[in-house]
């Protein structure tokens, strides 16, 4: 649902970097995301789609990666990424399943883009 | 030619909001913005806080809606300063709107500064208003599993209202279960199961982690 204002966001910031450079065509934008940060893939594409033709940008192909989740035990502070991307995931050091704390994994952000 | 950036892309509600942190911190003013699904209970919480204490606080509130100004004027017939914010199909507040009608607010007279967001479990956990705390709310009638669907509210806020608690005869909810999953998700965070209804069950509770919030904030 908030898509639409990160995608605005996001061309916000890619115009800014464009102009910067002096650059005037961009061929893609990377966004790398975390599993934590709420956001829905497809929701944000078709809005960066439609934000980026209304900027003189159509074509340009938005590519989004996902991180990884880091968390960190409360108990035994062991370092681990659960395979199931989730808050409640088993640490492997102590077999505790909650209170995890979230080391990465609610980012987003603007990675790299390829323009000319 | 690859450009590396590296730029968040909330970068701009970010940097709004900590101006916001700093206007709150230098005027003394406590900001809570309440997060919770349509229909928990924010106004209600709020009309019952605003009026019982009103003879020790001085409060206002900011209210957010996709539209209408029903809430707004619910609680401004307790008789706080209140300012309605219409998002017109946005999914939450954001740090440039509270900018915009803060200037309407006597915040050197103000206690507490209440932001009612917009009814949402996702998307106002995404955009910081300045606040000082995230208070989540979740009445009994929503189901028990919602912090273990939702846990990033329940990860970032630091208190959660069990609201509704007068309808527990009536529906399937295991308060236990329910905090257990909020728990699991933020170790620190206040459970209160409240009732905003009757005798209001449990809001003396609230209106404690309120005061304490303000001490702690003007310490
Ligand atoms: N039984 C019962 N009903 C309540 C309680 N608190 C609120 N309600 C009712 O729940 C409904 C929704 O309450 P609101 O206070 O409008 O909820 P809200 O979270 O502000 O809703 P939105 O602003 O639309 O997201 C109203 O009909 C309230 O009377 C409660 O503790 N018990
Ligand atoms: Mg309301
Ligand atoms: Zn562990």
């Amino acid at each position: 649902m908030h898509e639409f204002s990160l995608a605005r966001n996001l061309l916000e910031i890619i115009r800014e970097e464009l102009a910067r450079g002096g650059y005037t065509r961009l061929y893609r934008a990377r966004v790398c995301y975390g599993p934590l940060s709420q956001v829905a893939p497809s929701a944000l594409r078709l809005a960066f789609d439609s934000l980026a033709e209304e900027n003189g940008l159509a074509g340009a192909v938005l590519e989004l990666a996902e991180d990884p989740l880091v968390l960190v035990c409360s108990f035994c502070r062991a370092e681990f990424t659960p395979p199931e991307q989730s808050l409640f995931a088993i640490c492997p050091g102590c077999g505790q399943e909650f209170l995890h704390q979230v080391k990465s994994g609610r980012e987003l952000y603007l990675d790299r883009l390829e323009a000319e | 030619m690859e450009i590396e950036v590296g730029r968040s892309l909330l970068e701009g509600n970010e940097r709004r909001a900590a101006e916001l942190v700093g206007i709150f911190r230098e005027a003394g003013v406590l900001a809570l913005n309440l997060i919770s699904s349509p229909g928990a209970g924010k106004t209600s919480l709020l009309e019952r806080t605003l009026k019982d204490l009103a003879p020790e606080l001085r409060m206002a509130v900011i209210e957010g809606d996709l539209q209408t100004d029903n809430d707004a004027r619910r609680v401004a017939a307790s008789g706080a300063r209140v300012e309605q914010i219409n998002t017109y199909g946005g999914c939450h507040l954001d740090a440039a709107q509270i900018h915009e009608v803060l200037p309407r607010f006597d915040l050197r007279g103000t206690d507490i500064l209440f932001i009612e967001n917009v009814g949402n479990l996702v998307c106002p956990v995404e955009f910081h208003c300045g606040e000082d705390h995230k208070v989540a709310l979740l009445s009994v009638a929503e189901g028990d599993d919602k912090p273990e669907k939702y846990p990033l509210l329940f990860h970032l806020a630091s208190v959660l209202l069990l609201n509704k608690i007068d309808l527990l005869p009536y529906v399937d909810f295991d308060p236990l279960r329910a905090e257990r999953f909020a728990k699991a998700a933020n170790q620190g965070l206040r459970v209160l199961p409240v009732s905003c209804r009757g005798e209001g069950q449990g809001l003396a509770a609230w209106y404690d982690w309120l005061r304490e919030a303000l001490r702690d904030k003007r310490r």
